[in-house]
């Protein structure tokens, strides 16, 4: 499902610090999130609203991100690592 | 007691557990009687206090030779090292959760790394970074960084 993709500035100033091998990978999974939308997550937390919306991961090594979808077509970046 | 027993007894306080937790869970985070009924599920859990790895093994349809193994690298906690190794049930109810949660999605293979993975993400809840995030993601600030419009327009 397409996804409209956003990032947060907490979120942004992590991305921010990504090395360049990282920052590709970073890019290669936010053009499958926004493709693909929830099907590029691994899993959701479990936990109580909104937590219960909250998806992670792994991509490369230590590099995992957390996305928070607000709706099925919008997809909050929260953190990279 | 015998180790039948002893698992009988000890699968059943789980059961109980997780009943308690279902319920609790129905209700929203900030609710009083939801931190109640999780206070005394936990304290359920620390009244037994530990368990030897044969018990903690059958519980989670693990070898006793992995749960050893697990409990050496800080998967599960050790309660008690001499004169024989006890575990702490809390410790490993919590990863029974995890356990059953990834055979559900048919993983049974790598089952350490994966229960790892999980650990590290729950702790992720706890993060203040985390939590500022969603409460920016709350006040809708923040950047687009793929348009909903463009995805289309890639042919997706």
């Amino acid at each position: 499902m397409p996804t409209e993709v956003l990032a947060t500035p907490r979120a942004e100033q992590q991305i921010g610090r990504l090395s360049r091998k990282n920052a590709k990978v970073f890019e290669n999974f936010l053009d499958d999130l926004a493709a693909g939308g929830c099907r590029a997550l691994a899993y959701r937390l479990s936990g109580q609203a909104p937590v219960d919306h909250v998806c992670v991961k792994h991509l490369s090594g230590s590099l995992r991100v957390a996305v928070a979808f607000e709706t099925p077509q919008r997809a909050w970046i929260l953190l990279d690592r | 007691m015998t180790i039948v027993t002893e698992e009988r007894r000890v699968r059943s306080l789980f059961d109980r557990v997780e009943a308690v937790e279902d319920v609790a869970k129905t209700l929203p985070e900030d609710d009083e009687r939801r931190a109640k009924l999780l206070e005394v599920s936990n304290a359920a859990l620390a009244d037994e206090g530990t368990i030897r790895p044969v018990i903690a093994a059958r519980l989670l349809g693990l070898s006793e030779k992995t749960v050893r193994a697990w409990a050496a690298q800080g998967v599960l906690t050790v309660a008690q090292r001499t004169p024989r190794l006890l575990l702490d049930v809390q410790s490993v109810h919590v990863i029974s959760h995890i356990v059953r949660a990834l055979r559900a999605l048919g993983k049974d293979r790598d089952l350490l790394d994966e229960v790892w993975r999980r650990l590290s993400d729950a702790a992720l809840l706890e993060r203040a970074d985390l939590r500022e995030s969603l409460e920016q993601m709350r006040r809708d600030q923040g950047r687009v960084l793929r348009p909903l419009r463009q995805n289309g327009a890639a042919g997706h």
